[in-house]
């Protein structure tokens, strides 16, 4: 007996073993109850099936089966991965697998796309609402509290109101008395005075 | 009998490897046929996807020698040895999401994210 008909022999038993066991798993993910089931034995076929294509690979040696032996787990990979992404649902607080952000405060997502050295087109929304009707009494109690009048708190530096977004702008601008000129998104460079 | 004695070492350590990863093999099969439950069956299913595959990795990279088919092999080991874990818990989290009744098999903690009574 040479060394060639043993190993022959190795490898031709392996594989009619893992074809009885490919059959097996064929019958249990017909029956699997549930979906589960039916994936894990589909996903145990394609690594049985690995296993033929690389001993495949050995037994008429030509190596390039082995490539097509990862190629074969590079998909069943990834099938696997869409069964899950198509199973699995987002939660809130948890990424969901389709590359979706986290769902953000509405507030915040506004903020960050807005760039405030740019001016914008249409700054309605931003003089409307609660900030406008409050924005009278605010300026009263800073006056009381400070001491000093409206048009001095337009001589202080803007860098602070530019960096938190334009609402500090806009209460700045109606404070003396300029509301609706839009000249609190004038480019300001950074660390600069007015 | 011909052939060297260090070929018939390098062929009994294969065969080895071989019936080593065949009984894992066997033993998954056997496995997911006896347990009754899915999470049973993802351990069962483990055991094929590790040891089962790796032995037989090895036992053929032993017969490979050193060589071009050695690293490609290597290369199918280290990817499955990534990507079944992986698998395997998203066939888990698939379960958890999809099975109204996961209660009745498990015993369950809230998690954070949970929003409905499990």
């Amino acid at each position: 007996m040479s060394i060639e008909t043993a190993y022959n022999i190795l490898y031709m038993g392996s594989l009619i073993i893992f074809a009885i066991l490919i059959g097996v798993m064929l019958v249990r993910s017909v029956i699997g109850p549930r979906i589960t089931d039916r994936i894990l034995s589909v996903n145990m076929i394609g690594t049985m099936i690995i296993c033929c294509i690389v001993i495949l690979s050995r037994y008429l040696d030509e190596g390039y089966l082995v490539d097509v032996a990862l190629i074969y787990a590079m998909i069943s990979f990834v099938s696997v991965l869409i069964y899950a992404s198509t199973y699995i649902p987002a939660k809130p607080g948890r990424r969901p697998l389709n590359g979706r952000k986290k769902a953000r405060p509405k507030a915040v997502r506004r903020a960050a796309a807005r760039d405030p050295y740019e001016e914008p087109d249409d700054p309605g929304p931003v003089y409307a609402g609660r900030e406008a009707e409050e924005a009278p009494r605010a300026r009263e109690t800073w006056r009381r509290q400070t001491g000093r009048t409206p048009a001095a708190a337009d001589t202080r530096p803007r860098e602070d109101s530019i960096r938190n977004g334009v609402r500090k702008d806009v209460r700045n601008d109606s404070r003396s008395g300029s509301a609706g000129s839009g000249s609190g998104f004038t480019k300001v460079p950074k660390g600069g005075g007015q | 009998m011909t052939g060297t004695p260090m070929e018939w070492i390098r062929f009994v350590l294969t065969a080895v490897f071989m019936i080593v990863g065949l009984c894992s093999f066997i033993c998954a099969v056997l496995g997911v046929f006896n347990f009754g439950y899915i999470m049973n069956r993802l351990h069962a299913a483990g055991i094929g996807d590790t040891m089962g595959l790796m032995s037989v990795l090895v036992a053929l990279m032993i017969s490979a020698g050193f060589g071009m088919d050695l690293f490609k092999l290597i290369a199918v080991a280290a990817f499955m040895w990534c990507t079944s874990p992986v698998s395997t818990h998203f066939m888990g989290q698939i379960e958890y999401f999809t099975n109204p009744e996961l209660s009745s098999y498990l015993k369950l903690r809230r998690r954070r994210g949970d929003t409905e009574e499990t």
